[in-house]
């Protein structure tokens, strides 16, 4: 049985590359995080302290807490909506007959090939134009845009699992459009809609050069600018304040990651996965 | 609910594919269902048949044509009417049952009547009424994924029923089950559907459901009706060539062979084997400038002796079903089967004599359809 | 008849307006300031394709240009290797397959800013732990971020260590629809792992890997985070991708400029993409 053995040989070096890859970058930013000063390895004394932590939870003019409160009221508004708008038409695509159907589609899809430096340019000159930069609508509403096409596409493809002799009966049974849609598409496919909601919170929370660019202060920017753009009390870079904020804005992804994994997974692949 | 009689003018429905163009799905149907009657509508895959039931239901628009409920109209190309399923009052249990599954039985049969926002109680007196009637009572707060095929499908004619429609759809409701289940369901459909006396069309693939289950059948092929009437009657005087292979197990036996005239009388041959036609019957209906016709014989109506005479064959394969055999013999790379009656032993390889039921012969042109027969 | 459509459009509307306002209006938009001279301070001039001429004339332009094609070159063809190892792995019923499947995740869950800016400090000349690690095995220092090739190869990198599980879970998604008979009849008829890899996992699952060579490159094309954080477009502008070379116009205020730069962007990967369909044959796959 060599062939039994090269196999779990190689899935062993496979797991451990894996495991390391993933995980190592992490340990560092703990390890920093946990640091008096990022430089020890080469000070060669490490002094561990909470200090880091602390100071970005309590010094106001850090304004991390602002940054992650909104972080998570935007990404919070937009997973919801988008999902709940993506679902209406998914549901709309996957079962009515309609002319333009198909074009929609396309569109949609061509659309989201838009590299986003292509759209932020002039969207930056309507949100000026109306006054809403810097302001929770800049980010809401052009991020809502854009997971669209991602939250149709999941959408769609969880429908499209739900055998449409389902709504049949339930046309038959009286129901009317929307009905069917709210008393049995929906809780029939509540998974899928947790999952779509996961994926655009996680992508919304993420997203970094709308917000760049749409917000100027601390009212309305988001933890990847802050983060990006951290800038400590003395100007030099405060890699430990960096580490700490990087890691507590980190925990709210890291656990839906780990413990939503197959959500997130069933979402990136349709339900394609299923063991 | 008094039933409903449903007629159907000038019906014609294609669909449109992207890949490939129009594909005509139903094509100048006419039917008029009487009020109260179990109507079939039979037809291999594909011949439209579910279409057509969409259709009825208001699930589906028809591209042309007329449906009327008890002569008013439910859908109307030139009135520009169309009533959707909530508007028809009918109900229909599909193929695969549709139960909605994160509800329980109970849910699934109350569900028509919370959209029409009956009283609490009065929902659970029909639900339990409903079930009682279908020997499912026991199963109402069980979820449709814990149960068996055939409890699913009770359930689905349950939640159909407890409306009390004026019409009863069914797509191929028995399908899915096993045979001895079908067997079963088939008498308990029939029984449910006298004492409800709703008007029933129900769609299937299987003649035997058709036969046994049917007031009046239509077949239906490639979206085309090739004929209605009662199962006896189809059976008996089958259109053409189509409906008569498709009614009976096994088939009726369509061979080719020719007609000539000799002497001064009809005969019509295939191979070494001559059947003489009465002149009086025939005579009129042969055209004998068409030599080349389809001979059409059931099984049943062949007989076996070992008495030699002019018509003799080779068993080529015994098929033994238990309570009879079937007796298959090569004439000429045509294939004829025979389910002689009585208890009479055969052997592969055996000589023997067909005997021909002179009067169950049906004739019909090279092209299908009938000239006549078996009147 | 007009019942249905009416229906139809109730459910789509929203989406629609969405898109309409925030995502159609502002592409537009964008084409239509790329013909101006928009400069803030400047007076608002048509200029038609001056912007477009500039473009050519601009060294720079298609030194990033360059850039974004290595770049996406390396950075995928590495995602894919590594990606198709890792869904290799995920895929086998090991202990604690949901932990591993969670932390193969961990890369891409985080913010893609919070990962570059690890891996900044991770490249960081004088007490990053690449470096570290450099003088301790092999006694020299790396300019990680301050070097031509050293910034390309953190960069790519790093963008390896951040993708690379999206595409392991699009691939998982195809290795499963193997059927597992495939494989015993493969080792009944004497084939090692390595031919069994070669022969029907990689064939079988050839759609997938289209597909997700093809998300994957235009996503590359637009690389614009970790690029801003790490090393600026430096060092000199040589790691300018396209996305951050118009950004930078953006910034200065040179509005016309820039979104000149962006729709350039979006014609490559339109390019790109329309040959990568019609070379693989795309359309047949999805039909």
């Amino acid at each position: 049985m060599k062939d039994e053995i090269i196999r779990k040989g190689m899935l062993t070096a496979g797991i451990i590359f894996l495991v390391f890859f993933c995980i190592g970058p992490f340990i560092w930013m703990i390890v920093v995080s946990l640091s008096d000063s990022p430089d020890f390895l080469v000070r060669g004394q490490y002094i561990f302290t909470l200090k880091n932590f602390i100071d970005i939870l309590n010094i106001r003019n850090l304004h991390f807490l602002d940054y992650l409160r909104n972080s998570l009221f935007v990404a919070g508004l937009t997973s919801i909506f988008s999902a709940t708008i993506g679902a209406f038409a998914a549901y709309a695509i996957s079962r009515i007959d309609f002319r333009g159907k198909i074009l929609i589609l396309v569109s949609v899809l061509g659309l989201s090939m838009f590299p986003q430096i292509s759209i932020v340019g002039y969207l930056y000159k309507i949100m000026s134009s109306i006054g809403w930069i810097n302001t929770y609508n800049a980010l809401v509403f052009p991020y809502i845009a854009w997971t669209l096409p991602l939250s149709l596409w999941l959408m769609l493809s969880y429908f499209s699992q739900i055998p449409s002799e389902i709504d049949r009966a339930a046309l038959v049974d009286g129901a009317n459009r929307i009905q069917v849609f709210s008393k049995i598409i929906i809780p029939i496919g509540a998974p899928g809609f947790l999952s779509t909601v996961l994926l655009l919170f996680m992508a919304s929370f993420n997203e970094f050069l709308f917000a760049l660019m749409l917000t100027t202060d601390f009212r309305a920017r988001t933890i990847p600018v802050g983060i990006a753009l951290f800038e400590g009390l003395h100007g030099e870079i405060p890699w430990g304040y960096i580490m700490a904020a990087s890691l507590i804005s980190s925990i709210p992804v890291i656990l839906l990651a780990l413990f939503f994994q197959r959500y997130i997974i069933r979402g990136l692949t349709g339900g394609a996965v299923k063991r | 609910m008094k039933p409903l009689s449903v007629k159907v003018e000038n019906l014609s429905k294609e669909f449109y594919s992207l890949a490939r163009g129009r594909i005509p799905a139903l094509e100048n149907i006419n039917l008029e269902i009487g009020g109260g009657e179990f109507f079939v509508i039979l037809g291999p895959s594909g011949c439209g048949k579910s279409t057509l039931l969409n259709i009825l239901a208001g699930l589906d628009k028809p591209t042309r044509g007329d449906v009327f409920f008890s002569n008013s109209p439910v859908f109307s190309t030139e009135k520009r009417i169309f009533l959707g399923p909530k508007q028809r009052n009918v109900a229909m249990v599909f193929q695969s049952y549709a139960l909605y599954p994160h509800m329980t039985v109970f849910e699934n049969i109350a569900f028509p009547l919370k959209i029409l926002k009956m009283r609490k109680n009065e929902i659970k007196k029909n639900v339990i009424e409903a079930a009682k009637m279908l020997d499912i009572f026991h199963l109402l707060y069980v979820k449709p994924k814990e149960l068996s095929g055939g409890q699913r499908q009770r359930v689905a004619i349950a939640r159909a029923i407890v409306r009390h429609p004026s019409i009863f759809l069914l797509d191929e409701p028995l399908s899915n089950l096993d045979a001895q289940l079908r067997v079963r369901m088939r008498s308990e459909l029939k029984n449910l559907q006298r004492r409800l006396n709703v008007t029933t069309i129900y769609v299937t693939h299987d003649q035997i459901e058709a036969m046994t289950l049917g007031d009046r059948i239509a077949i239906l092929k490639d979206g085309n009706i090739q004929q209605i009437g009662a199962p006896l009657e189809v059976y008996d005087r089958p259109i053409n060539t189509f409906v008569a292979g498709f009614l009976g197990t096994p088939p009726m036996n369509l061979i080719n062979a020719n007609l000539y005239s000799k002497g001064g009388k009809l005969f019509v041959q295939i191979g070494d084997i001559k059947i003489k036609l009465d002149w009086k019957k025939w005579g009129k209906l042969i055209d004998l400038k068409e030599k080349e016709c389809i001979v059409g014989i059931r099984p049943e109506n062949i007989g076996v002796s070992s008495k030699i005479e002019e018509n003799k064959v080779r068993i080529a394969l015994i098929e033994q079903l238990g309570n009879e055999a079937l007796l298959y013999f090569q004439i000429e790379n045509q294939v004829i089967i025979s389910k002689p009656s009585g208890n009479r032993q055969f052997k592969e390889g055996e000589i023997v004599n067909l005997l021909i039921d002179k009067d169950k012969i049906h004739i019909f042109k090279k092209n299908g359809s009938r000239i006549g027969g078996n009147e | 008849m007009n019942k249905e459509i009416r229906e139809a459009l109730l459910f789509i509307l929203p989406l629609m307006l969405f898109i309409l306002f925030f995502t159609l209006i502002p592409v537009i938009g964008t084409f239509f300031v790329s013909l101006y001279r928009d400069v803030t301070f400047l007076t608002r001039k048509f200029v038609f394709l001056n912007n477009y001429v500039r473009i050519f004339r601009d060294a720079q332009f298609w030194k990033s240009t360059l850039f974004t094609l290595l770049f996406t070159l390396a950075s995928v063809s590495i995602e894919m290797v590594v990606g198709m190892i890792f869904s290799l792995v995920i895929n086998e019923r090991i202990p604690l397959r949901g932990m591993v499947r969670g932390i193969a995740l961990l890369p891409w869950a985080i913010p893609s800013v919070i990962s570059a800016r690890v891996w900044q400090l991770i490249y960081r000349y004088d007490y990053g732990i690449a470096n570290y690690i450099m003088q301790h095995l092999f006694g020299v220092s790396v300019n990680w971020l301050g070097s031509y090739s050293g910034a390309f190869f953190s960069l790519v990198l790093a963008d390896v260590w951040r993708t690379t599980p999206f595409v392991a879970i699009i691939l998982l998604a195809g290795l499963q629809t193997v059927p597992e008979t495939l494989y015993k009849q493969a080792k009944i008829d004497g084939a090692n792992i390595f031919q069994r890899f070669f022969k029907i996992t990689l064939p079988s699952i050839k759609p997938i890997i289209i597909v997700a060579l093809l998300f994957r490159t235009i996503d590359a094309l637009r690389v614009f985070d970790i690029i801003y954080v790490i090393t600026g477009g430096g060092p000199g502008g040589a790691t300018n991708s396209l996305s951050l070379y118009s950004y930078r116009y953006f910034l200065l205020g040179d509005f016309g400029y820039g979104s000149a730069i962006s729709i350039m962007l979006f014609v490559f990967a339109f390019l790109i993409s329309f040959a990568y369909i019609k070379l693989s044959r795309l359309k047949e796959i999805a039909l």
